[in-house]
């Protein structure tokens, strides 16, 4: 006898991958805690979030919204409505999860920064969330309270907190040290190199920011479970001087460290392998879309099947509804503000 | 046969009475209640009405000949359209009057104009191919509001009346369309709904807050008159 003999099949890569059809290979997760319909779920992260937010809302699950958009507004997603729990805009960093959860109870103070452009006023941190900007510096401010407060909504209201975590390069203001989501100069802004540094984020800080974040929210909302997944979206761009696919290796590597690390030493944390659905070798790439980075319609629903799937087994299955074909499965709905950053390649 | 068409739902009832007193006006009618609007095809340059019995009309036609007329009016008509148990503005001006940027607000008036039958009507004239001059006139005005949405909308909140007019009148102008607003005599005091003096008092004013008493539709109707004088159409 030795420790391999009572394993199971799913810990043999020969019966549990290799023997299989990709689309066959099964119990990829062992969730914690068991998602019921009524579990208020809020998504926040890059942008592969937005697709958990979608998969819950189309199986009747509770996908929380503290930020409703305008009754019968038809172009709710232009506006980033209903494309996270609140209006937040993608969060890449850990490290901007933190920066929002601090806003949100009080630690500190957004700054008063604005950018401007063709006399249109952005968000330096939701530079995207108003397609065209708002009309003064007051409707920008206003408007990012009301995120404000539907986040703490957010965290006194949710059952299981989603976050993906997509980056570790970032953009930081010098001076006052808080984060942007895009560097600015980017999407609109003007880039000072006196005034914004670059940061790649390392183990280490990426670990404690997250941490810190999830610990304040818990502070709020003892009972908050997270539920992590990583970004299997690469990199538009690096700013390190690696190549575009070592940095995005290098980066989502740290990052599924972390979020391994987190979920094998805390009850309340857990870890969803969407990342190594979608990356891995078995998958053979077959879940991206041309440019080898977007994640097409299929491995969407692939991962969110896995998910529920997975719910299935680990709980015993529950009546849900059908999944609906509408064009939110197009993965061209997705907002990914990142991708911005290819206008920049003169090449 | 009269130059000038006038093409609308429920709210029209109170010209219907008044045309023929306004025999100089040469306006043809054609109104139906509600959603019926909608029954209105179109075929070969001529509006067809599919259940013409559901039209009210003061001439003996079952079909709009469009092409015979140097102007189009299209009246009422659900500028906005009514939602599910939601209507109008209710949502755009909550107590919490910044929720929404001026941007998205400005959106929800587009999108609401472009499902209004005031707008499937025009895209019905416009693929007839129709040459001749048309004009929307709203009502219930774009701002009209609930009277629970009201009590809540202070004296202090900015009124929107003529930015939503601008809107509507570029949206418009891009189909070569006109965008008439009502007289301003018709609107309260606080000007961001009809007066009561102007509505039909037979009608619950909770639930119908814009049909036109006699008295009002004089006034819309002299205001639409006089800008049909104001305009000069070269003959057909």
């Amino acid at each position: 006898m030795n420790p391999y003999d009572d394993l199971p099949e799913k810990s043999f890569w020969k019966t549990a991958v290799a023997a299989k059809n990709p689309f066959d290979i099964q119990q990829l997760w062992a969730p914690k805690y068991n998602i019921r319909p009524a579990h208020k779920v809020a998504t926040f992260g890059s942008c592969f979030a937005q697709h958990i937010g979608r998969a819950l809302q189309q199986r009747g699950y509770s996908w929380l919204r503290t930020e409703a958009p305008p009754t019968n507004l038809k172009a709710k997603e232009v506006f980033n409505y209903d494309v996270f729990s609140c209006r937040t805009g993608n969060i890449y960093t850990t490290s901007l999860l933190r920066q929002w959860i601090d806003w949100t109870v009080g630690t500190s103070k957004p700054p008063e920064e604005y950018w401007e452009k063709d006399g249109r006023i952005y968000d330096p941190f939701r530079p995207r969330i108003e397609p065209n900007g708002f009309a003064s510096v007051a409707e920008m401010q206003a408007s990012r309270d009301v995120t404000l407060k539907a986040m703490e909504e957010m965290i006194t209201t949710a059952d299981i907190f989603v976050f993906t975590l997509g980056l570790t390069e970032s953009w930081f203001n010098t001076e006052a040290g808080y984060e942007y989501p895009m560097c600015p100069g980017t999407v609109a802004g003007e880039f000072d190199k006196d005034l914004h540094f670059f940061k790649n984020q390392n183990y280490g800080f990426i670990r404690k920011q997250l941490l810190t974040a999830i610990r304040n929210m818990r502070i709020i909302n003892p009972k908050l479970k997270i539920i992590l997944t990583v970004s299997p979206v690469p990199l538009t761009a690096t700013k390190s001087r690696e190549h575009v696919l070592v940095a995005t290796m290098n980066s989502k590597s740290i990052l599924r460290a972390i979020a391994g690390e987190l979920s094998n030493n805390l009850p309340f944390i857990d870890y969803f392998p969407s990342y190594e659905i979608i990356n891995s070798a078995p998958f053979k790439g077959m879940f991206f879309e041309q440019n080898q980075r977007s994640v097409n319609h299929r491995g969407v629903s692939f991962v969110m099947d896995s998910f529920f799937q997975c719910q299935d087994d680990m709980f015993g299955p529950i009546k849900r509804r059908n999944k609906k074909n509408t064009d939110k499965d197009d993965s061209s709905n997705i907002i990914c503000e990142e991708m911005l950053l290819e206008a920049f390649n003169k090449n | 046969m009269n130059s000038i068409c006038l093409i609308g739902n429920s709210h029209i009832a109170g010209f219907s009475k008044l045309l023929s007193k306004y025999d100089s006006a040469g306006i043809d009618m054609f109104a139906a209640g509600g959603k019926r609007m909608l029954t209105i095809g179109q075929t070969n340059g001529v509006l067809h009405l599919r259940k013409p019995e559901q039209f009210h009309s003061n001439t003996s036609n079952k079909n709009i000949e469009i092409n015979r007329y140097q102007h189009l009016i299209v009246y009422g008509c659900q500028v906005i359209s009514r939602g599910s148990g939601t209507f109008w503005l209710n949502n755009y001006y909550d107590t919490a009057s910044l929720r929404y940027s001026g941007a998205c607000i400005s959106s929800l008036h587009l999108s609401a104009l472009k499902s209004s039958i005031s707008y499937k009507t025009i895209n019905l004239i416009r693929a007839s191919g129709y040459q001749g001059k048309v004009t929307v006139i709203p009502s219930p005005l774009p701002n009209e509001l609930h009277p629970e949405i009201k009590s809540g909308f202070g004296e202090e909140k900015p009124f929107i009346l003529r930015s939503i007019g601008n809107l509507y009148t570029q949206a418009l102008a891009e189909k070569k369309v006109n965008f008439h607003m009502l007289p301003e005599e018709l609107l309260s005091e606080n000007n961001y709904t009809t007066s009561k003096l102007f509505l039909n008092k037979s009608s619950d004013i909770n639930s119908d807050f814009s049909h036109l008493n006699i008295d009002g539709s004089k006034l819309v109707l002299s205001s639409i008159i006089d800008y049909l004088n104001s305009y000069k159409p070269a003959p057909i």
